[in-house]
């Protein structure tokens, strides 16, 4: 079966990207528009045949496979009825150049060479962790990952009972991103890691950024590798967080945005960038928000005739845009329907007045992050006391998701000082539309909620890196040897101090090596991580068992078996009688309780309990 | 007219340069916390510990 689900998921794949890719060539389309257009594409096709599907709760491997087959066939045959077969000749005798001609660029320009090579190999590395380890992050075994099994228990995405608001609140974008490989392999083996596509989109985003705003392009293609060396997005390419997708699309609308001639077909991937980015956190608004200026800017000054007046010129291109968007307002029209704001488990106020009920997200973040922070007080304050990096978190420098580390050296040393003189040079020569641009990055980031946060601001180095492009422009060839250089050095001092991704030592990588080839259990990986609780679940729940979770759960996801055959649900219920009673009609096999919960204090008394496994945290009791 | 553009990308590139040199001494200088020491301390065990396994591996 192994087998079956690998063929299939390979097969699937490439004919997805495959054609997608061919219906780019065939549009003439070349090198970031080709790109962009691939990606996007097969990225919608993926989204729109898991929603499809879901909806009538058919998402599982088989109808998976099938839909995307037709859907891929069907492309393929409309493609060469349109075009001729030489098209296809073409298109596979230009294949080969994908890789002969960033060699040959490579060839040229050692120094890129080397940060080209670095990338690389930092994604073989975080490849090789992520293979070796299960996801381990503490999101998505809380609500990411938790989302993905429940479509594999019930074959939909629909609201089920939780104890957890963020699994049934959470825009869902990333969540049907990382699904795509849990069903067709049946296995979480690739979903941590999908945000690698992501990253090198964004990199390749940043790249058309630059240079369409004035950048050469070696010095486009050099900067826009540096994306990768700051320490949060290395550390989040072996999770299932969604900060640098969620960037990453940012860049990708802003790069579609300064796109010398926009088509009805770029409108449409302008509309998918926008969906993309609404459905995977609410804070995307802010990065359409932000996008909106330029858009409306490109609308008024880019229509085919003099004829159109400004209604149409507006309108039309709203009429590719919007239709896309479906999937990410659905997201916030069902929170709507369902529990009273759009952006729940958050509300919504504005001047003091409350829209939406529930506490705003600023409200949540300052509750969680003021009651034990060594941050100073002061926005400038803590912003800079991150940038500097001046204190640790929990035994590591630099994390996927701390309160602390900042953006890393390259930021702090080469980036800033690109971005204050670039913005300089602009406001000097002024040159508008550079200055716009830096507008938009500088007003998102004032108004992002908690913008000391690296992974939640880190977009800001977009313009850190277009700004080195162009900086790059305007030095001697000394000096760009050595700007260079110290990108380089900078990049080798993040990638040495984040090759462990703070969780993956080489001592326990090795060690789960060795599991590993000797074939162990793979929730082995949860004792090497300290969470032997769902351990003794995994080891001994079997198939069609049920596992119960309490009302105050930390982690989810890991109570479902790796072959998702075990069921796993939480039982909503405020007296022990109704419970009781509950448990015992839907045959819960074992139950994960954390020691302050209510249903904790009731399994104590139940005499039809007994307690398997206990530790500071959880205990685990299963049914006598 | 010439040399003036040359001097304009002379002083850019003299500021650039102080900016770059400001931050490099900022981050590496001024604020080497100890945490920060331990942690890079902590990077370099991690270093030895994978080149050991891999001269092991090796032998």
């Amino acid at each position: 079966m192994v087998l079956l689900f690998l063929v299939s998921f390979i097969v699937v794949n490439v004919l997805l990207f495959g054609v997608a890719d061919l219906w780019s060539f065939a549009t003439k389309r070349k090198g970031w528009d080709r790109f962009v257009s691939t990606f996007l594409l097969s990225v919608g096709q993926i989204i729109a045949s898991e929603f499809v599907l879901g909806l009538f709760s058919l998402l599982s491997w088989a109808p998976l496979v099938i839909l995307n087959v037709i859907i891929s066939s069907a492309s393929l045959y409309l493609l060469s009825k349109t075009y001729s077969s030489q098209m296809v000749r073409k298109y596979v005798c230009s294949l080969p150049r994908l890789v002969i001609n960033p060699l040959k660029e490579a060839h040229k320009d050692w120094q890129w060479a080397a940060l080209l090579l670095l990338c690389l190999s930092t994604i073989a590395w975080v490849l090789f962790v992520g293979l070796l380890f299960p996801p381990l992050d503490f999101d998505g075994n809380s609500y990411h990952m938790t989302f993905i099994a429940n479509v594999m228990q019930y074959g939909n995405f629909h609201d089920y009972p939780t104890s957890l608001a963020w699994l049934n609140g959470y825009p869902k974008g990333g969540e049907f991103l990382g699904l795509w490989s849990v069903v067709l392999l049946r296995s979480d083996v690739l979903a941590d890691m999908i945000q690698i596509p992501f990253a090198i989109f964004g990199i390749y985003a940043l790249y058309s950024v630059a240079v369409s705003l004035g950048a050469r392009k070696e010095h486009a293609r050099f900067a826009a590798l540096l994306f990768l060396f700051v320490p949060v997005v290395i550390n989040q390419l072996k999770t299932t967080y969604v900060d640098v997708m969620l960037v990453s699309l940012f860049f990708g609308g802003l790069a579609l945005l300064l796109t010398k001639k926009l088509s009805k077909f770029d409108y449409v991937l302008i509309g998918i960038v926008f969906s993309l980015l609404l459905s995977i956190k609410s804070t995307g608004a802010l990065f359409i928000a932000g996008l909106f200026p330029l858009l409306l800017y490109r609308l008024l000054n880019t229509g085919t005739t003099q004829k159109h007046g400004w209604r149409k010129k507006l309108l039309l291109p709203f009429a590719y845009i919007i239709p896309p968007m479906f999937f990410g307002l659905y997201w916030y029209i069902k929170n709507l329907v369902m529990y009273g704001s759009p952006i729940y488990p958050f509300g919504f106020k504005v001047l003091g007045h409350s829209i939406f009920p529930g506490k705003t997200f600023q409200e949540f973040a300052a509750d969680a992050v003021n009651q034990s922070t060594v941050l100073p007080h002061g926005c400038f304050n803590r912003i800079w006391f991150v940038w500097t990096e001046q204190k640790d978190w929990f035994g590591c420098m630099y994390n996927y998701d701390t309160n602390y580390a900042g953006l890393g050296p390259v930021w702090f040393v080469l980036l800033i000082p690109a971005i204050l003189v670039t913005l300089f040079i602009a406001v000097r020569k002024k040159s508008w539309l550079l200055v716009g641009i830096g507008a938009v990055f500088w007003a998102v980031f004032a108004i992002y909620p908690i913008n000391y946060y690296s992974r939640y601001t880190l977009f800001i180095i977009g313009a850190g890196v277009y700004s080195l492009a162009i900086i790059m422009g305007l030095l001697s060839k000394g000096g760009v040897r050595f700007v260079r250089s110290l990108a380089l050095a900078l990049a080798l001092v993040v990638l040495f101090s984040n090759l462990a991704l703070c969780n993956y030592p080489f001592g326990t990588v090795r060690k789960q090596f060795v599991d590993t080839i000797r074939g162990a259990h793979p929730s082995e990986a949860f004792d090497n991580a300290g969470w032997a609780a769902f351990n003794t679940v995994d080891r001994l729940s079997q198939k069609n068992d049920v596992v119960a979770y309490d009302s105050a759960p930390y982690f989810i996801y890991p109570l479902w078996r790796a072959d998702f055959t075990n069921d796993v649900v939480y039982i909503p219920s405020q007296s022990q009688a109704d419970w009781a009673k509950q448990v015992h009609a839907k045959h819960v096999s074992f139950y994960l309780t954390t020691l302050q919960s209510r249903e904790h204090k009731w399994l104590l008394t139940s005499s039809n309990f007994i307690s398997i496994h206990k530790d500071g945290l959880y205990e685990v009791f299963e049914a006598r | 007219m010439k040399s003036l553009k040359r001097d304009s990308k002379k002083l850019t590139e003299l500021s650039f340069f102080v900016l770059v040199f400001t931050f490099l001494w900022l981050y590496f200088v001024v604020y080497m916390t100890p945490s920060r020491i331990t942690w890079y301390r902590e990077m370099k065990n991690q270093l030895m510990i994978l080149f050991r396994g891999i001269t092991g591996l090796g032998g």
